[in-house]
């Protein structure tokens, strides 16, 4: 059937346009923001995104982050007792596979516009340690940084920081 | 004038349509399906927790303001555990049947919308790696890769003794498409660092090894912290970025091209954890792969094989009636 189709003139006149229109809206969609690539997004990103050819190939641009970075939940319970939660890692070998995931989720939680995150993770966490008879009645969340140096300076990275960003009270609270 | 047109239009239809052997699309098609099955089975171990009504984000995002209008996946229409289960277990299905070949369009079709679903359904964990293999499931949808390699073509020429190991040749659109979408990943990487200061200072490498959360497998501290190392390392990153994005069209260096780019891939597996993305990337420099050596190795296959079956043949004849 494809055979057939790419075989005759009307086949491949209707390809071509398909090609030509995906390729210049890949073009447009990897082309640096400008008011004319924002303008023609509006003819094709619609499209791109719709195929899921919607894409970004910023790995580590245009700088790679200086800070590691580390999100931390502390718990309160509502019978006093505290508990901190901490993003699930894995090994090197084959949890490599699975907590970057995780890892997407806390850069992104961690950026400073995204409230829904935070609240989205703290109620993940309030669910998830909340026990019959000892409910969760607050969650602050927490990021540690540690910035690095440029190579070669000394020390090659700076000392651990806490700073947190977000605390959200249940109503099981006394 | 008109020549011109015609001309333009011959160099349009060579580019696009020139029939080519099946062989780059079809192992493509088996590294691919790998990666979607591991992918799918590390999925596993976040599948309720990222993506179900009960995990860390209860309802599909507005993908319109995340992405872009348009954008959609089913999981936002159907919203219940049961059907993410379901989705779940039919990509791995679809991958396998995709893996050997087996209503090879038909997988590949309903592995894009699975993949697509999953992807729209959290788009706050995605990486790099994952829209690739989203990007790349697009493409091996539209092409042939069922043509060799696969149990599709075993039923088909069973009966007419045509070669099993056979690559027959197919209009070459859908491998130039995903040549051309590996040249936009590179040229598209290497714009968006040029902006960046340390790309230019020299140091974003020994900055991108040190980040500590993304940390894997450990490198001697004086090459992270070497400015001399890093420099090195950055500006090879870029000059195989910008290499692999423009000149990988020309056939001298394309091996060589290719090479650097295994060789950056594989370090940044290695070092850094980035799930699948290296593995996709090198998984879409199959397109580039000259069918002829991918030929010349099935034929040294075959004819192994055909040795083997012809050797058995006189000692089967000899040996003694089973008991």
């Amino acid at each position: 059937m494809q055979s057939r189709i790419e075989g005759s003139r009307a086949g491949r006149i209707v390809i071509s346009a398909a090609l030509l229109f995906t390729v210049f809206a890949l073009v447009v969609w990897n082309a640096p923001d400008s008011p004319l690539r924002r303008h023609l997004l509006v003819a094709t990103g619609r499209y791109t995104a719709a195929l899921g050819l919607d894409q970004n190939w910023a790995v580590f641009a245009p700088n790679p982050r200086t800070d590691s970075l580390k999100l931390i939940a502390s718990v309160q319970f509502a019978n006093g007792r505290s508990e901190n939660w901490a993003l699930p890692r894995g090994g090197s070998i084959l949890g490599a596979y699975w907590d970057y995931r995780w890892l997407k989720w806390m850069e992104w939680t961690i950026s400073p516009d995204n409230r829904p995150l935070w609240q989205a993770t703290a109620n993940y966490v309030a669910r998830r340690l909340s026990r019959p008879g000892t409910p969760v009645s607050r969650v602050f969340l927490a990021e540690e940084t540690s910035t690095n140096n440029p190579p070669g300076a000394r020390p090659s990275a700076e000392p651990w920081f806490t700073t947190t960003f977000f605390h959200e009270q249940f109503p099981s609270a006394p | 004038m008109r020549d011109t047109l015609g001309g333009g239009v011959a160099v349009w239809d060579r580019f696009w349509f020139t029939p080519q052997s099946t062989a780059p699309l079809a192992v493509l098609r088996v590294a691919f399906a790998l990666i979607v099955l591991g992918w799918t089975v590390s999925l596993s171990t976040g599948l309720y927790t990222f993506l179900s009504p009960h995990g860390l984000l209860p309802q599909q995002p507005n993908l319109s303001q995340i992405v872009y209008p348009g954008a959609w996946g089913f999981l936002g229409t159907f919203t219940s555990q049961g059907a993410l289960l379901a989705t779940y277990i039919v990509l791995l299905v679809a991958a396998f049947l995709l893996l050997i070949g087996l209503g090879t369009r038909a997988a590949a079709v309903v592995v894009f919308l699975c993949l697509l679903a999953l992807e729209r359904r959290d788009p706050w964990v995605l990486n790099s790696g994952d829209i690739l293999i989203r990007v790349l499931a697009f493409y091996v949808m539209l092409a042939p890769t069922g043509a060799a390699l696969s149990v599709d073509r075993w039923l088909r020429v069973r009966r007419s003794g045509e070669p099993w190991l056979a690559f027959p040749l197919r209009s070459g659109w859908t491998l130039r498409l995903l040549q051309v979408q590996l040249s936009l990943v590179y040229i598209s990487a290497f714009w968006d660092k040029t902006g960046g200061e340390t790309w230019r200072a020299g140091t974003a490498v020994s900055y991108a090894f040190r980040i500590g959360d993304l940390h894997r497998f450990p490198l001697p501290h004086w090459l992270l912290t070497s400015p001399d190392a890093s420099t090195l390392m950055t500006y090879g990153t870029l000059v195989i970025e910008f290499g692999l994005g423009f000149l990988v069209w020309n056939r001298i260096l394309r091996p060589w091209l290719l090479l650097l780019g295994i060789a950056l891939h594989l370090g940044i597996d290695y070092t850094t954890r980035v799930g699948f993305f290296s593995y996709a990337v090198i998984a879409l420099y199959l397109a580039f792969v000259p069918p002829e050596r991918i030929e010349q190795l099935a034929a040294a296959i075959r004819g192994r094989l055909a040795r083997g079956v012809a050797a058995e043949a006189p000692a089967a004849a000899g040996a003694p009636e089973p008991l």
